[in-house]
């Protein structure tokens, strides 16, 4: 999730659940001023009944009257003689009460007032109602303004984020396209940031220290590598001469083992330097990648090459090659990719094992039988992996492949399918 | 048959020259540009084995004096630095062939005799030892003329051991000469076993004796006798 993003979530989410709260509770304060003001206008309606009909008619039969006119008119109140009905008195009664409004023609919400009136010394019944079909409509109203001032509120915050956070974060964005593009190997450095954040500033400053720092590791690394291989030669020189002259006088058998095994370890000492210079010199990018080959031709060549050692193990080879696949790449290290492929797919074989081998224009599938257990897809192209220890190999010709596809810009991948290591060659055209 | 050795390391050099003591060449050897350089303006050699990297200069100013002198020496560059840079600027300058540190005995005894032979039979290049002649331009064997068919691997082989008679060569130097730049190949012993037990069954076949001696199992000889 993006940063900007990230802050718009739970604001989101907040709005939405202040949102929901507000709809009941805004309902229910709108209620409750509505029946406040409803029971003081009932109040005083009664207070008014009361007096006039106490004051402005001098003569009880008058108010009888006028009371029963009241009743057949028919406006928000009745009046009832309570002598003639056994009406226990508890004081004024408020309450809310549907009925139906012949005038609407529909049934409405109502708030009533019972209360008891004096009139000239008689009791009577008040019953006075006012309507209270307005707040129904509060809740469909409150929920649209609340939704669209969610909806405002969103927009704003977005518009916010789009145009100033953008602009606020742009440096904080460069610095990280540049950081997850930064090819050390490549003598790549980071450009110092251009904000006048103070944090932007600070992390602009770390990264720039932490990335030559590396650099400058990668370097002495790579430095003391080849320096290291190279110094070796001389020495691996020597041994190997005196050990050639040493063979060249009388020894007993035993002598000749021990100075074979010498042999044997100076060859795959050399090897071994041999192969890191290999990767020094590919890192460094001493190769030039832009020659034509005929990568068919190449494979066949070197399939050739090592028939001897398919007999030697009677491994069945299986070969789908198609003609004339060219691609764009350095000869000798093409030709080092290929050896190297075989090359493991040779000695990590079993005895009387198959191998695949099939090129077309999209892949090279090198496949071969051996272990029964799949490797780590991961860890095979590291450097001195255990797993190709077990041979005499220098542990380096899987690192030095994908060196050189790398180089390339080709893909390559290994997976263990129906019980074949299998190592697939790709994106090379 | 006249060789110089321009070489820092003593000990390279000296191994050198025990290893050819019996031979009929003659090596000398110097350590820097300016004793080399001394040699060259007062003597002839057939060969002369450069190395790169010398205290004082480097093996490619040798070489370019070697070229201003108009001289035929053949040249042989023995650099630990295995770059192609270099390989093409010493083969530019004039170098006849280039060997990179550590290299077998055998092999450069091999390159030695084919850079020289290339200089003074040219044309007519054939080896001869035992009864077997090698044509090195047409890459062909006959054994008291009768031609033997040998695959190019094998026609190498013969090559070498025909280059270091009565030498012990080790299996792993073998399979260095046989495999050349081929890095981590693996069952190299079994290679050169396979190989030259075809060699010598086809050395066989044309009436042509056992030379190829196994020397215990470790190395291999090949003797006239």
């Amino acid at each position: 999730m993006k940063l900007l993003n990230k802050s718009l979530k739970p604001f989101t989410l907040l709005t939405f659940v202040l949102l929901i709260i507000s709809i009941p509770l805004f309902y229910f304060v709108v209620l409750y001023i509505y029946i406040v003001d409803a029971d003081q206008t009932l109040a005083s309606k009664k207070v008014r009944i009361e007096d006039q009909l106490n004051h402005l008619y001098k003569i009880p039969k008058t108010a009888i009257l006028r009371i029963r006119l009241l009743n057949e008119l028919d406006i928000g109140y009745q009046i009832y003689d309570l002598d003639t009905m056994s009406y226990q008195s508890e004081g004024d009664r408020f309450y809310t009460a549907e009925r139906f409004d012949q005038y609407s023609n529909s049934i409405k919400p109502y708030r009533y007032l019972e209360s008891e009136l004096d009139i000239f010394g008689n009791r009577y019944l008040l019953k006075a109602e006012v309507d209270m079909e307005e707040y129904f409509d509060v809740i469909p109203y409150t929920t649209i303004v609340a939704s669209i001032f969610f909806l405002l509120i969103l927009i704003g915050y977005y518009m916010i984020n789009r145009f100033v956070a953008r602009k606020v974060w742009k440096p904080f964005y460069k610095i990280l396209n540049e950081l997850s593009s930064l090819k050390i190997q490549n003598g790549e450095k980071l450009s110092p940031i251009d904000s006048d954040i103070d944090e932007f500033i600070k992390l602009s400053d770390n990264l720039l220290y932490f990335t030559n720092r590396s650099y400058s590791a990668y370097n002495q690394q790579k430095e003391f590598t080849e320096n290291a291989a190279h110094e070796l030669q001389t020495p691996l020189a020597i041994i190997q001469s005196k050990a050639e002259l040493l063979l060249q006088t009388e020894l007993t058998e035993s002598q000749h083992e021990y100075l074979s095994q010498i042999n044997l370890a100076v060859s795959r000492m050399k090897r071994l330097n041999k192969n890191l210079l290999m990767l020094a010199k590919i890192e460094n990018k001493q190769f030039i990648v832009n020659e034509k080959l005929n990568l068919s031709a190449i494979l066949l060549e070197t399939i050739d090459l090592y028939q001897s050692s398919f007999d030697t193990k009677s491994i069945r080879v299986y070969t789908e090659i198609d003609e004339e696949i060219y691609i764009k790449g350095n000869r000798a290290l093409i030709e080092t990719l290929i050896n190297s492929l075989l090359t493991n797919a040779i000695s990590h074989n079993l005895n009387h094992g198959r191998m695949n081998l099939i090129l077309n224009r999209k892949n090279l599938l090198i496949q071969n039988s051996g272990k029964l257990t799949a490797l780590d897809g991961e860890k095979i192209f590291k450097r001195f992996n255990k797993d190709n220890k077990s041979f005499s190999g220098s542990g380096l010709g899987l690192a030095i492949c994908k060196e050189i596809v790398i180089l390339h810009d080709f893909k390559i991948k290994y997976k263990y399918i129906n019980g074949l290591h299998s190592f697939k060659l790709w994106d090379f055209e | 048959m006249k060789v110089l050795i321009v070489e820092d390391e003593i000990e390279i050099a000296r191994g050198i020259q025990s290893y050819f003591k019996d031979s009929p060449m003659v090596m000398e050897a110097v350590s820097n540009v300016r004793d080399a350089s001394d040699k060259i303006n007062l003597y002839n050699y057939d060969c002369i084995l450069l190395d790169i990297g010398l205290p004082d200069g480097t093996g490619f100013e040798i070489l370019e004096e070697i070229k201003r002198l108009k001289k035929t020496d053949s040249v042989i560059i023995i650099s630990a630095k295995n770059s192609l840079e270099d390989k093409l600027k010493g083969l530019e300058i004039g170098a006849d062939d280039f060997l990179t540190k550590p290299f077998y005995m055998a092999e450069l005894a091999m390159r030695i005799t084919a850079v020289t032979r290339r200089k003074s039979f040219d044309g007519n290049n054939v080896v001869e030892s035992g009864g077997l002649h090698l044509n090195l331009i047409k890459n062909s064997v006959h054994y008291n003329d009768i031609e033997v068919e040998l695959t190019p691997r094998e026609f190498r082989l013969l090559r070498l051991f025909l280059s270091s008679k009565e030498r012990v060569l080790s299996k792993t130097a073998i399979a260095d000469h046989l495999l050349g730049e081929q890095v981590d190949f693996v069952d190299g012993d079994k290679l050169v076993y396979a190989h030259i037990k075809n060699l010598k069954k086809k050395l066989q076949t044309v009436g042509c004796p056992d030379y190829i001696k196994t020397v215990y199992g470790t190395g291999y000889k090949f003797c006239l006798d």
